[in-house]
């Protein structure tokens, strides 16, 4: 019904009375005439009624024939407000203009909206997507979806499945990640177990392989701790991958230096800030004569998407801060300097041996020119197996090597 | 009174049309009426208004007249065949 009114108030219609004791005969004879009516009410003693502007040349020799007068009431629909209107030749520029202006602006990408709850960062698809066409601001009749998503899917490995969908002027990109196929152990070959690190062995547990060495002995780094050689009367040696968890008491020794005066760069709290305003992939300056009188300063840029309705405009306020940065010399007392070198040295220990837990330490400090220096001999217990391949060299030097063929 | 009495009048083309088993609404000359609450009333094949006021419309249709009455009522639209009458319906009612 919404289509009709709207096709009626193209077309244009007059509303009229129609006055006369044969009202209704009026009706009928219009009816069987072809001509189509609507709303018809009754006014007094007359009829309003509104028929279409196609129909009114008929209307004369009917309303005779029926004996009725008929007034028009309103002139409605599009080409009686244009014939009011045909004088005024801003308006229809305007109006013109506005059209002309919906149909450019809608030639264009306005936002992309980007679908990634993977751990690749959307800038780096933005990126990506830009390089080969794919930017707020690009032609739409020039986007080739099909190379754009091949091409990113081979430019980014991380990239799975990359679905682009252009809707209007908005673009859609959903992305899957590659999921890397699993490692699979057995395809490694056979393995060792040896020491990562020079210990003394407290306990092991041996899953896979032969042990090498017992509890309570002293091993050095690299030492074979499980062999992947196993021996069977039947079969001779077998290699397998050796697999246990030897744990050891270990020694590490850490230095550290803290100087007792350090330079620093410090914010002096100046800075000036320039602004850019960005239209589509159009960039204007905002404050084109700002120079930056600082000698030394750090820049941040930030960017901030204009959201008109809740949707994203292509257009953005780009700021860069300039904040001015100095160097100052700062002076600490040897406990400070003491405090932090040891803090440092745990810090350093952690870092170097994750899985250590540390047993007992052992601290020498001594301060010169440079500073406060601290060595620690940490003492922990940790795991000391590492899996290590066997290679060709291995199986000629163990002493199962006769029967083995592989 | 007989049965014969009580049985409606039907003219040739209505006696031909129930010898073939022709659905009454597809009969020429039979008007079809579809009523939509007491709001709006389609009627096709009618031949035409004979009274039309806010409170009661007259239309031939076929053999009949039918007589819409109640309140507001207005002729939506109107073409050679078909009326759609609009407003708060009362009652319809057909005389010969």
């Amino acid at each position: 019904m919404f289509i009709i009114t709207i096709f009626r108030f193209l077309c244009g219609y007059v509303t009229l009375r129609v006055s006369g004791v044969r009202c209704e005969r009026f009706l009928n004879l219009l009816a069987r005439r072809g001509v189509d009516f609507w709303r018809v009410h009754r006014d007094g003693g007359s009829i309003i009624l509104n028929i279409p502007v196609s129909a009114f040349r008929r209307l004369g020799p009917t309303a005779r024939e029926a004996y009725c007068r008929v007034h028009i009431v309103k002139k409605n629909g599009l080409p009686f407000f244009i014939a009011a209107h045909k004088k005024r030749w801003s308006f229809a520029a305007g109006f013109l203009m506005f059209l002309g202006m919906i149909a450019f602006l809608s030639q264009f990408i306005w936002s992309i909206d980007i679908v990634n709850d993977t751990d690749i960062p959307s800038a780096d698809i933005e990126r990506a997507l830009s390089r080969y066409g794919l930017y707020e601001g690009a032609r739409i009749s020039d986007i080739d979806t099909a190379f754009i998503r091949d091409s990113v899917m081979t430019y980014d490995e991380r990239v799975a499945y990359i679905g682009i969908n252009i809707a209007g002027t908005g673009a859609s990109v959903e992305v899957k990640q590659r999921v890397p196929a699993p490692h699979l152990e057995s395809e490694d070959g056979p393995r060792n177990i040896v020491a990562s690190c020079s210990g003394h062995i407290r306990r092991m547990e041996v899953l896979h392989g032969e042990p090498a060495v017992k509890e309570g002995e002293a091993v050095l780094s690299g030492q074979l701790l499980i062999s992947g050689l196993m021996d069977s009367k039947v079969e001779g040696a077998r290699p397998v991958r050796a697999d246990g968890s030897v744990w050891a008491t270990t020694w590490h020794e850490i230095s550290v230096t803290v100087p007792l005066t350090e330079r620093v760069t410090v914010d002096t709290g100046r800075r000036v800030s320039f602004y850019t305003l960005r239209l589509f992939n159009i960039f204007i300056k905002i404050n084109q004569n700002s120079s930056i009188e600082y000698e030394k300063y750090d820049k941040m840029t930030s960017q901030e998407k204009l959201v008109l309705f809740g949707r994203t405009m292509p257009a953005a306020i780009i700021t860069e801060t300039c904040s001015e940065q100095g160097e100052a010399e700062f002076t600490i007392d040897e406990a400070a300097a003491l405090r932090r070198a040891q803090e440092q040295c745990d810090v350093k220990l952690a870092r170097r041996f994750p899985d250590a837990v540390i047993i007992g330490v052992e601290r020498e400090t001594t301060t010169d020119d440079r500073g406060v220096t601290v060595r620690a001999v940490y003492e922990c217990e940790e795991n000391i197996a590492r899996s290590e391949p066997i290679d060709a060299e291995g199986y000629e030097n163990n002493s199962y090597g006769e029967s083995f063929d592989g | 009174m007989s049965n014969e009495e009580n049985r409606p009048r039907r003219g040739p083309v209505q006696f031909i049309a129930g010898l073939l088993e022709i659905p009454p609404e597809a009969a020429p000359g039979m008007p079809r009426i579809e009523l939509a609450g007491n709001r709006e009333v389609l009627i096709e094949q009618s031949r035409g208004i004979i009274e039309y006021t806010p409170q009661l419309v007259r239309l031939r249709a076929g053999r009949f007249v039918i007589h819409i009455t109640g309140q507001q009522l207005v002729l939506r639209t109107m073409r050679a065949s078909e009326i759609i009458i609009g407003g708060n319906i009362a009652s319809l009612s057909f005389t010969a």
